[in-house]
């Protein structure tokens, strides 16, 4: 019984440090955007 | 006299009323609703027009008839309503329903009346710009919809299911099904939206686009989606839907050719979606009550013109924008 809460107590901490890992690794930047919104207005609509 | 009838008076359905009540062509609203009583405080602030609010059951005399009542069974009424010589106005975004109402084109053709299929924010109005953007091409070879947010509670419902259901594509000529949740993309919607992961769900968006498109290869639908969003799909809804899911938008992204050389045009427009598929639904049944509309069930993407439409849509303060400059 120990030996498999041992087991998954080390599962868990291993999980729990590569989860760390990959998300600190990942990058939250949004890619650079070209271009921009233009607001259809009075001749776009003729 | 003419009477129009609003089935269904929840966040979208009293919006469609108060469009329809400031119109000098409407003499009568009616008003269907589960919970009659709830609505008479609303009823009283529509000025200069008679109001009737009604319970589940037999289906009121109308001119037209406005189904934005929960998805499901748009087509059973809608079928009642022909039969009543009434035209119909469908908001459902149901794959179901949308597939049963397109089914009821030779019934409302031998009826000499309408149906507008999807007539809201996304299908609706992502429909007519899909049209309008398609004018500027010799011939449009692909059609990609994206949304993020959403109307009233019903509307959060139902992505709730369309997030685990199967998504509806079109792809060199015939129809791709494929699990929701998968298919991942990045999209940018109009600011300040800003960009979303945009991902397939059960969406009736290419079932509308692909018939209004002859030598389209590609039509998709995606709609935004959190991790959390993707997470808990596949469980019942573990809180109450908020009254409203706004802000939200559509993107519109057009592929085809022109003078004989590819190009890729984008259009979008951020708005309420509860407000805009409101205006939808009440500029299309302001052009039904003036039998302007094509006999049969079609979808927004369908209509010759769809120009007078987006002009009135501006009016009524739901306006579009193009993405430029990107040298797409």
């Amino acid at each position: 019984m120990v030996s498999f809460l041992r087991r998954v107590l080390l599962a868990s901490v291993v999980g729990g440090l590569v989860t760390i890992v990959l998300r600190l690794r990942s990058s939250h930047e949004v890619p650079r955007r070209e271009g921009s919104w233009r607001e259809l207005a009075g001749p776009d609509y003729r | 006299m003419s009477t129009i009838a609003v089935i269904g008076a929840g966040a979208v359905g009293q919006r469609v009323a108060r469009h329809l009540a400031t119109r000098a062509e409407v003499d009568c609203l009616v008003l269907g609703s589960r919970h009659p009583a709830r609505l008479r405080g609303f009823g009283s602030q529509l000025l200069d027009v008679d109001v009737e609010v009604v319970a589940p059951g037999k289906l009121p005399d109308a001119d037209v008839v406005v189904l934005s009542l929960p998805s499901g069974g748009h087509a059973a009424l809608a079928e009642k309503a022909l039969a009543r010589g009434a035209h119909v106005v469908s908001l459902s975004d149901s794959v179901t329903d949308v597939e049963e109402l397109l089914a009821l084109d030779g019934r409302a053709v031998a009826a000499e009346r309408s149906i507008a299929i999807g007539a809201g924010f996304s299908p609706g109005y992502s429909c007519l710009l899909a049209r309008h953007g398609a004018a500027q091409f010799d011939v449009v070879t692909e059609v990609h919809i994206a949304r993020v947010g959403t109307a009233g509670p019903a509307c959060q419902r139902q992505l709730h299911r369309a997030r685990t259901g199967t998504s509806v594509d079109w792809r060199a000529g015939q129809w791709r099904r494929r699990r929701g949740g998968s298919g991942r993309e990045l999209v940018w919607f109009p600011d300040p939206l800003g960009a979303h992961d945009c991902y397939r769900a059960a969406l009736c968006d290419a079932l509308l686009l692909v018939p209004a498109f002859s030598d389209v290869e590609r039509v998709t639908a995606r709609v935004a989606g959190t991790r959390r969003d993707r997470l808990t799909a596949m469980l019942p809804m573990l809180r109450s839907p908020h009254a409203d899911g706004g802000p939200g938008g559509v993107r519109v992204e057009l592929r085809g050719l022109r003078d004989g050389r590819h190009y890729t045009d984008v259009l979008g427009v951020i708005d309420h979606p509860s407000a805009a598929a409101a205006a939808v639904a009440a500029t299309a049944a302001g052009w039904a009550l003036a039998d302007e509309l094509p006999s049969g069930a079609w979808g927004l993407g369908m209509l010759d013109d769809p120009l007078p439409w987006l002009a009135e849509l501006a009016e009524l303060g739901v306006r579009a924008a193009a993405y430029e400059g990107a040298g797409l």
